[in-house]
C-alpha cells in the first residue's frame, strides 16, 4: 500500500478530492487544516500602520493511503486538480510506503471500495 | 412655555432618539451579513456597514436632505436647503424645510439621513465577498442621491407620489424596496460568488459562520425599527391622535414576532426543518412589510402582514437562488419582495379612519371595496421600480465598464479581509498571534489550584521557590 499526501490550497479540497475518485477511482481520505508556505514564503500583513511578515497560509492536508496499482494516477490526479494557474501556492504531492494497512473494522488488510 | 413649545420640545426627544435607534440598526447590519457569510471576509464586511454611513451622512447634509425635502421645488425633486445653515437647522417649519412643523429641522435631518443610511446598507448584502471596496464608496455617493429623489416622491408634501395618496409610513418602498433593487442590480452585475452554483447550474448552500452574529443582528434591528416605525410620526401629536408612535410600535412588533413564526412554519415544511438563517430572515422581512403598514393597519393585520413576509422571506430565498442570482443575505427577498408586499399591503388593510387621521390616501380594499388605495400603491411602486433599477443598474453597469466592480478571483479566493485590509478577521486561525491561541504556556497553575489538584497524575516541574 502508498501513503499519498497532498498539501493543496484550501478551496481545492473537494475538487482534489473528486478528480481522485472520478479518474483515479480511489475513495476515502483524511482532511487535515494546515497552515504554511511554499517559497513564496508566505504573506505580507498589515495592522494598524505596522507591516509584518507572516510564514502561515491557509492550506490543507490530504492523506490518501491507496492500492500499489493505483498510486501514480492518484499522484497525478492531485497534481492536475490542485493547479489553480497562480504564481505559487499550489501545494505539493508525495507518496511513502504504508506498511501495514487494516480495516479497524475487521482487523483485516485494507480492500478498495468500489468506485461509483 | 406655551404648550405649542412643550409639544416641539417633546417632541424633538423622541425624533432624536428615535434616529439614534435607527443609526444603531447599522450595527445590527453589521453583525446579519457578517454572521451570513464567511470567516475568510468577516471583518471586511462588518466595517465597510461603518464606512457607506460616513459616506451617506455627508452626501445627505450636502445635497440629499433638499433634494427630498427641501422647500421650492417640484413634483420630481426639492429645490433649496443644500448644505443648511446653521439658522436654517434651527427653525421648526420655517424656510427651506416648513415641511417639518414638529420638531426642528437639525433633529428632522438627524433621523432622514439614518433612513438614508439604512437603504444604503441595504444594497451591500446581496453584493457580499466579492465587491470591490472603492465601488461602495462611489456607488454609495449616486444611491444617496437617488434615493433622495424618490423619498421626495413619496415623503415631501411637493412629491407626485404624496399628493396621488401613497402610503408610506416609514418606507417600506422608499427605504427597503429601494435597497433591494440596487441589491439586486449589484448581484446580476457581479454574478454569483466562485462555488455557489456547479457547472450544470445546481446552487451550492455557502453557510453563514456565525447565526449567534446573525441573531444578534436580527435582535438589534428589531430593537432599532421602534425608532424607524414609531418614530415616523416625527412628534408626539399624529393628526388629531396624542402619543400614536405607542400603537406604531405595537403594530411593528406584533408583525415582527408573526414573521419568525410564519418562517419557521413555511421553512418547517417547504425544507423539512425550521432553517435557523430562514427564521431570523423571517422577523426582518416581516419587519420590512410592516414598515410601510404599520401607521394605518389595525393589529390582526399586521399579524397577517408578518406572517405572509415571513413566508415570503424562505420562498423568496429560494427563488432568487433557483433564477441564479446569489444574494449571501437574502436583501432581495427580505427587503425587496416583502416591501413589495408591505406595500402592498398597506392598499389592503389600511384603516379608513386612521388615513384621514394621518391625512395620507384612503382606506385598503378591505375595508372600502375600492382598489383606489391598491392602485397608487403598485403605481408608486412600478415608478421606484422603474427609476431605481434602471440607474442603479447603469451606474454599477458604468462603474464595471470603467474599472471592474468585482475582486480578481485570487482576492476573492484568499477573502477580502486578508487581500483588502491586509489581516484575517480572525487573526488566530492563522497566524501566531504574540500571547494568541495556540501560543499558551502550559504548566503554569500551581499546586494551590484546583485544576491542578484534580489532576495529581500530571506530571509537572518542580514549583520555583518563591523568592524573599
Amino acid at each position: 500500500m502508498v501513503k499519498v499526501e497532498a498539501v493543496v490550497i484550501r478551496e481545492r479540497i473537494e475538487t482534489v478530492i473528486d478528480a481522485v475518485e472520478d479518474q483515479a477511482g480511489h475513495i476515502g481520505v483524511t482532511v487535515i487544516e494546515a497552515v504554511g508556505h511554499g517559497r513564496q514564503r508566505g504573506i505580507t500583513h498589515e495592522y494598524r500602520g505596522r507591516v509584518f511578515e507572516s510564514r502561515f497560509l491557509p492550506k490543507a492536508l490530504l492523506v490518501f493511503v491507496v492500492e500499489d496499482g493505483k498510486a501514480d494516477a492518484v499522484v497525478h490526479a492531485i497534481a492536475d486538480a490542485a493547479r489553480s494557474g497562480g504564481e505559487s501556492g499550489d501545494g505539493i504531492v508525495w507518496t511513502t510506503a504504508a506498511a501495514t494497512v487494516l480495516h479497524s473494522r475487521t482487523g483485516r488488510p485494507l480492500e478498495e471500495a468500489e468506485a461509483r | 412655555m406655551s404648550t405649542a413649545d412643550l409639544t416641539i420640545a417633546a417632541s424633538t426627544i423622541w425624533v432624536v432618539v428615535a434616529a439614534v435607534l435607527v443609526i444603531f440598526m447599522q450595527a445590527g447590519f453589521a453583525f446579519l451579513e457578517a454572521g451570513l457569510t464567511r470567516m475568510k471576509n468577516v471583518a471586511h464586511i462588518a466595517a465597510k456597514t461603518v464606512l457607506v454611513f460616513g459616506v451617506a451622512c455627508v452626501v445627505y447634509y450636502v445635497v440629499g436632505f433638499g433634494l427630498a425635502f427641501g422647500d421650492g421645488g417640484n413634483g420630481l425633486a426639492g429645490g433649496s436647503g443644500f448644505a443648511p445653515s446653521v439658522d436654517a437647522l434651527l427653525a421648526v417649519g420655517q424656510a427651506p424645510f416648513s415641511w417639518f412643523s414638529t420638531v426642528p429641522a437639525s433633529a428632522a435631518f438627524l433621523f432622514q439621513v439614518a433612513f438614508a443610511g439604512i437603504s444604503l446598507a441595504i444594497v451591500w448584502g446581496a453584493m457580499a465577498e466579492r465587491a470591490k471596496l472603492w465601488v461602495y464608496l462611489v456607488f454609495g455617493v449616486a444611491f444617496v442621491l437617488v434615493y433622495s429623489v424618490v423619498s421626495h416622491w413619496i415623503w415631501s408634501p411637493d412629491g407626485w407620489l404624496f399628493s396621488l395618496g401613497m402610503q408610506d409610513f416609514a418606507g417600506s418602498t422608499v427605504v427597503h424596496y429601494q435597497g433591494a433593487l440596487a441589491a439586486l442590480a449589484g448581484a446580476i452585475l457581479l454574478g454569483p460568488r466562485i462555488g455557489k452554483f456547479d457547472r450544470h447550474g445546481k446552487p451550492n448552500p455557502i453557510p453563514g459562520h456565525n447565526m449567534a452574529y446573525v441573531t444578534l443582528g436580527v435582535i438589534i434591528l428589531w430593537f432599532g425599527w421602534f425608532g424607524f416605525n414609531a418614530g415616523s410620526t416625527l412628534g408626539i401629536v399624529s393628526g388629531d391622535m396624542l402619543g400614536f408612535f405607542g400603537y406604531v410600535a405595537l403594530t411593528t412588533n406584533v408583525a415582527a414576532a408573526s414573521g419568525v413564526l410564519g418562517a419557521a412554519a413555511v421553512a418547517r415544511v417547504a425544507l423539512g426543518k425550521p432553517d435557523v438563517s430562514m427564521m431570523l430572515n423571517g422577523a426582518v422581512a416581516a419587519l420590512v412589510a410592516i414598515t410601510a403598514a404599520c401607521g394605518f393597519v389595525a393589529p390582526w393585520a399586521a399579524i397577517a402582514i408578518g406572517l405572509v413576509a415571513g413566508a415570503i422571506a424562505v420562498l423568496g430565498v429560494l427563488f432568487v437562488e433557483r433564477v441564479g442570482i446569489d444574494d449571501p443575505v437574502g436583501a432581495v427577498a427580505v427587503h425587496g419582495l416583502s416591501g413589495v408586499w408591505g406595500t402592498l399591503a398597506t392598499g389592503l388593510f389600511a384603516l379608513p379612519s386612521l388615513a384621514a387621521s394621518l391625512d395620507t390616501g384612503r382606506g385598503g380594499l378591505v375595508y372600502t371595496g375600492s382598489f383606489a388605495q391598491l392602485g397608487t400603491q403598485a403605481l408608486g411602486l412600478a415608478a421606484v421600480g422603474a427609476f431605481t433599477f434602471s440607474i442603479s443598474f447603469g451606474v454599477l453597469w458604468a462603474l464595471d465598464r470603467l474599472r471592474g466592480i468585482r475582486v480578481s478571483e485570487q482576492v476573492e479566493t484568499l477573502g477580502l479581509d486578508v487581500s483588502e485590509h491586509g489581516m484575517w478577521g480572525y487573526p488566530e486561525f492563522y497566524i501566531p498571534v504574540p500571547g494568541g491561541y495556540g501560543t499558551e504556556a502550559h504548566g503554569h497553575l500551581g499546586r494551590s489550584h484546583p485544576h491542578a489538584a484534580r489532576h495529581p497524575a500530571a506530571p509537572r516541574p518542580e514549583p520555583v521557590p518563591e523568592a524573599g
